[in-house]
């Protein structure tokens, strides 16, 4: 059984790494490959299937936020990415897109997800929106005890336009 | 000398200084010498090896196994580790000579 989950595993990654760009393909690909396979059998050995589960919702973090720099590295012909502030824009949109898979995949398997394209852009708005205000908090503010009330108010903030939104709390906007 | 070496960076660094590795073995370094709080998946990986090799800080050589691709640091990659070593080192004594570590109660660096 093992076998078969890591080499649908394998052909999945594989899938996937299409989406990099040709350049980088060309250079790294076989070795990604090598070193994603190598970490499933890694995982499988020491803690089972939760094991091969963890190296996936890592890989899943890393492929999207690695896919958008390499996308926009060879955008901008090989300029390093590799600076704070991308790098938060970068965490943000990849936990965005991470985030907007959740009802897409639902929509595959329930009839009672229904969205539609203006669900998706408020819903990734308000995610985008809400991760750059964590994200700026985190480096400006000096103070930790500041910093944790400031992003506390900004995720209560979030799920209260949320609710609002979805089923509508004080107003009518809900659907 | 190299104010922009990120975390992942500084470890891939630091696995390579003694020894040239393939990507995996690299990202097993990083995880045991970063005590696994680094955790390199194989797109972070990657993209830092695409920066190294570009800025080159490392190059590509022939190892072991002639199915993967070796790493090691270059010339100018030494001295970029080696001052950034120095640089903690440096913040290390001088935290020492301040009495740093017992005023922040940080036991498990006091000397």
């Amino acid at each position: 059984m093992h076998k078969l989950l890591i080499h649908i595993s394998e052909k999945l990654y594989e899938f996937v790494l299409q989406f990099y760009p040709k350049r980088y393909r060309r250079e790294f690909e076989g070795e990604m490959k090598y070193v994603f396979s190598e970490t499933l059998k890694d995982a499988y050995a020491h803690h089972g299937e939760p094991g091969l589960f963890s190296v996936w919702v890592r890989t899943t973090f890393d492929t999207i936020e690695s896919l958008f720099i390499q996308h926009i590295e060879e955008q901008r012909g090989g300029v390093d990415m590799n600076t704070k502030i991308t790098k938060s824009i970068v965490r943000v949109a990849a936990v965005t897109g991470a985030i907007l898979l959740i009802p897409i995949i639902g929509m595959q398997v329930s009839s009672e997800w229904n969205w539609n394209l203006f669900d998706f852009i408020v819903m990734g708005a308000l995610v985008f929106g809400t991760g750059s205000l964590i994200e700026l908090a985190r480096h400006k503010v000096k103070s930790e005890h500041r910093r944790s009330v400031i992003i506390a108010i900004i995720v209560l903030a979030c799920l209260y336009v949320w609710a609002e939104l979805a089923v509508g709390i004080f107003t009518n906007l809900g659907s | 000398m190299n104010n922009s070496l990120s975390q992942s960076e500084f470890y891939i660094l630091l696995s390579l200084a003694i020894q040239s590795r393939h990507g995996y073995e690299i990202m097993k370094q990083v995880e045991q010498d970063s005590g696994r709080k680094v955790l390199l998946g194989p797109g972070t990986l990657y993209g830092s090896i695409k920066r190294m090799l570009e800025s080159h800080l490392i190059e590509e050589v022939a190892g072991d196994n002639p199915r993967r691709k070796y790493y090691t640091l270059t010339e100018k990659g030494r001295k970029s580790f080696s001052a950034e070593l120095n640089r903690y080192n440096e913040a290390v004594e001088l935290a020492k000579r301040k009495d740093l570590f017992r005023e922040l109660g940080i036991a498990k660096l006091t000397f």
